[in-house]
């Protein structure tokens, strides 16, 4: 469920976000709501054209491409492209190599080992096959090109005040840069390096680097508000939702040129409904400047600059019980390598322990060893940096419980009645289940007798029997029966649970 | 199939729950004395210390019956001290049954507080006040597995009787008690295999006789091991080969499964996590390593931790155990 703003607006509207939120869960089948796609991915623009705003910049990247198109490297052979989050940097570079037909080679600059594979990638010939960072197979085509994008190349020098153990007076770092530095001289093949903050990428012997590439800035205030609201427009008719114009321009003037941010914001309201009314608009008042929890996520994944995250999560303003479970759902997903998942989820589990300690001690003073833990410490526990998607997904397990529990509740509903039968915990009777189920379902005759026995409840006999139970004398139960009763519980359950779960989101 | 559904009408092991203490097998010594007390219409408080399966429960319904008779139902009260373990339980439920006036004239009542070892400690300190303040009108008989998970001013309020595992041929005489009863048949090997499976824990003999019953009238090893085997769940045994694969997510998938569909709690995956842990083919360092952060995953449960949360970086370490023995 990427692009969801929800625990942000909590904070500002809780009456109003429970209600859109029981109405998400009356209209869309709940499993299947955190699954939905993001919409700043899926409209990602395609083109250079459909990219909003900032018209000479994109000229001026055009302009670049095509001469390493006509045959011999421009020389300027790498483009900076500067400018605040969401201005559509990113979105340029993918659209123009889309453009272009040039594969693109992602690869995040803030660690040594990617500036060595950046400059194996790029020095190489062009007729020179290579697999791109996730391993998947970049032939050079004839003539194709590969676009090396450095997403995040202003936290090559981040890493400078870094606690990282390892990088003893910077050394890596200065390695790091001439790495990259010496890359851009000798590249073959088209570099992007996207920054969000020039200064940071230049300051203390950037020059040299800042000569060697063409700067293009993206200007958040050359994003007009008009062409925001065209694209959300054209995002809501193809999603089939009727949002009132009002709300448009309220998202497309909120935003600052951060057109990413509005898209999210249009996902959000839009998330679950036909209509968006302005009714919408008390809720929309939160984001000015605050990051979102992709951000956060994004930079714990992706960085290891831990003063950086302690800032970030301070600023979040979010609840750190709800925070560690963003980052636990998402955990997995972002390290894929095991030694480092593991190390990570050792410290996540300690962040974890101080939470609990905090709330069984009710001392919150320890949330801030948590917090420091859940973010910096999962961030330095990685050896690698990785490159992926920020597809980051709603932390679903805290949800799904609650879904689930009228059947767990059915269970050890059964359980204790058992137990309390045989002279057992409903523990013990619990680890008896599989043996009565399967005595039952061979005897459903017996079956019948021992719910009498027992008192057991119609659904509780058809969580012990599944379809074999059919032998009730008036015969109603057929399987989808069943389901339906249950679904229908699950959203009772919900209903009522939803206040207890907005306190954790 | 008709023919085996007129067969069984009842869980067999309350069906055959000895009636009396004649019936116990096994634990000569214990019925003995507790024959004496019957006699007597006289308890002590007591404390039956043992394993699964032994008879614990058995004796104290047992004794409760000899002692009131036909009134037995209103002076025995039992509680399951693993569903309720904390100090208001202890306050409350218990307290006020100890209190009120036993039924009939025996004098006192009987209160069985099973797996009282699970009982916090706080819980086992208020106990220890209501054993001696009401001991008058009423008697506790506790059990546990080991008696040293009792505080010692309890144990020592308490006659202690130790019940063993129960030897093969207590557990043959009485699976063959309730075959010739069930009128059905079991082969040699098949009572050879119901004294494996036990393992001296006679509930676990009586299930799975019950459940082979339930397939097969004619009950030999193979019929017993199949429908033991496919009794017994697995998830976990599964959830464990696939973190050792290194498929993380798909073993975080599995763990969610148990905790919902199968409502296990944290605690309960931890158990069986370490029942299977001998099982697995890994070097014995590592499985001491696995075992030691099992240790501390357990006891930051009990500390309040999320139980997901300490499972996944569990199951990373399981993950990280795989890696090294790929390579």
């Amino acid at each position: 469920m990427p692009g969801w703003a929800i625990p942000a607006v909590l904070k500002q509207n809780k009456k109003a976000v429970k209600n859109l939120m029981l109405e998400q869960t009356l209209k869309i089948s709940k499993p299947f709501l955190y699954q939905m796609e993001d919409w700043t991915e899926k409209y990602r623009p395609r083109t250079l054209e459909e990219v909003v705003g900032n018209r000479e910049a994109k000229t001026l990247l055009r302009s670049w491409a095509s001469q390493w198109n006509l045959g011999t490297p421009p020389k300027k052979r790498a483009v900076i492209l500067a400018g605040k989050p969401g201005v559509g940097k990113t979105s340029s570079a993918l659209a123009l190599a889309n453009e272009y037909n040039w594969t693109v080679i992602e690869l995040n600059a803030s660690d040594v080992r990617s500036a060595d594979k950046i400059k194996k990638v790029a020095t190489f010939g062009a007729l020179n096959e290579t697999f791109t960072d996730d391993g998947r197979f970049a032939p050079a085509k004839k003539g194709g090109r590969k676009l090396i994008i450095l997403d995040e190349a202003d936290n090559l020098y981040e890493r400078r005040s870094s606690t990282d153990s390892s990088d003893v007076n910077g050394m890596l770092d200065r390695g790091g840069k001439k790495a990259i530095v010496d890359t851009v001289k000798e590249t073959k093949q088209p570099i992007i390096l996207i920054v969000n903050d020039l200064y940071e990428l230049t300051r203390g012997g950037g020059e040299t680097l800042r000569d060697l590439c063409l700067t293009i800035r993206f200007n958040e205030k050359l994003v007009s508000t008009n062409d925001i609201v065209a694209l959300l427009r054209r995002i809501c008719g193809s999603e089939g939702v009727y949002v009132e114009n009002e709300v448009l321009v309220t998202l497309a003037e909120r935003c600052k040129g951060d057109v990413r941010s509005a898209v999210r914001d249009l996902q959000a309201v839009c998330l679950g409904r036909k209509r968006v009314d302005r009714s919408v608009l008390p809720l929309l008042s939160y984001r000015d400047r605050e990051q979102t929890i992709f951000d956060v996520l994004n930079t714990v994944f992706k960085t290891k600059n831990t003063q950086y995250i302690s800032r970030l999560l301070s600023q979040s303003g979010e609840d750190p019980k709800s925070l560690i479970q963003w980052v636990d759902e998402n955990l997995p997903r972002a390290y894929l390598d095991v030694v480092d998942l593991a190390k990570a989820y050792e410290i996540l589990a300690s962040a974890d322990v101080f939470l609990g300690r905090a709330s069984r001690y009710r001392a919150y003073v320890l949330w801030r060893y948590a917090v420091d833990l859940m973010g910096g410490g999962v961030a330095s526990a990685k050896k690698r940096v990785y490159i992926s998607t920020s597809r980051y997904q709603f932390p679903s397990w805290l949800k799904e419980m609650k879904t689930s529990k009228s059947l767990r509740d059915i269970r050890s509903s059964i359980a204790g009645k058992i137990g309390c039968y045989c002279h057992v915990s409903s523990k013990k009777a619990n680890q008896m289940f599989n043996e009565l189920q399967m005595i039952f379902q061979s005897n459903p005759e017996f079956a019948l007798t021992f719910k009498e026995m027992l008192g057991l409840t119609e659904d509780e006999m058809k969580y012990l029997l599944g379809d074999k139970y059919k032998y009730k004398p008036t015969g109603v139960s057929k399987k989808e029966d069943v389901i339906e009763e249950y679904d229908v519980s699950h959203d009772e359950t919900e209903k009522k649970e939803q206040t207890e779960q907005l306190t954790l989101f | 199939m008709i023919l085996l559904l007129s067969l069984m009408n009842d869980i067999w092991v309350e069906k055959y729950r000895p009636k009396n203490l004649a019936e116990v097998v096994g634990h000569h010594e214990i019925v003995e004395r507790l024959t004496a007390y019957a006699k007597a219409k006289n308890i002590p408080h007591l404390l039956f210390a043992g394993p699964a399966g032994t008879g614990k429960t058995t004796c104290a319904i047992a004794i409760a019956k000899e002692i009131f008779g036909e009134t037995w139902k209103q002076n025995f009260q039992e509680l399951n001290a693993s569903d309720e373990r904390g100090i208001n339980v202890v306050r409350g439920k218990i307290k006020d049954f100890a209190r009120t006036a036993p039924l009939g004239d025996v004098g006192f009542k009987i209160i069985f507080l099973d797996e009282a070892d699970a009982l916090t400690a706080d819980a086992q300190a208020a106990l220890r006040r209501t054993l001696e303040k009401y001991s008058h009108i009423c008697r506790f008989i506790l059990s546990a597995n080991y008696s040293s998970r009792i505080i010692e001013p309890i144990q020592s309020r308490c006659a202690v009787f130790r019940f063993k595992p129960l030897n093969e041929e207590d557990v043959k005489t009485y699976i063959k008690r309730i075959t010739e009863n069930e009128n059905i048949e079991i082969t040699s090997d098949g009572l050879d295999a119901i004294t494996f499976i036990a393992r001296g824990d006679l509930r676990k003999a009586v299930n799975a006789l019950q459940v082979a019953a339930s397939v097969s009238k004619k009950i030999d090893a193979e019929t017993l091991y199949m429908t033991t085997a496919t009794a017994k769940p697995e998830e976990v045994k599964d959830l464990l080969s696939t973190a050792l694969k290194g498929d993380f997510l798909t073993a975080r998938r599995k763990l969610d499964d148990l905790f919902i569909t199968y409502g296990l709690s944290g605690e309960d995956i931890i158990n069986q996590l370490h029942q299977t842990i001998y099982d697995i083919a890994i070097p014995e360092e590592k499985r001491m390593m696995l075992i030691e952060k099992m240790g501390e995953t357990d006891f930051r449960l009990i500390e309040g931790a999320n139980e997901r949360i300490q499972l996944e970086a569990l199951l990373a370490q399981f993950a990280l155990v795989g890696k090294t023995l790929r390579f």
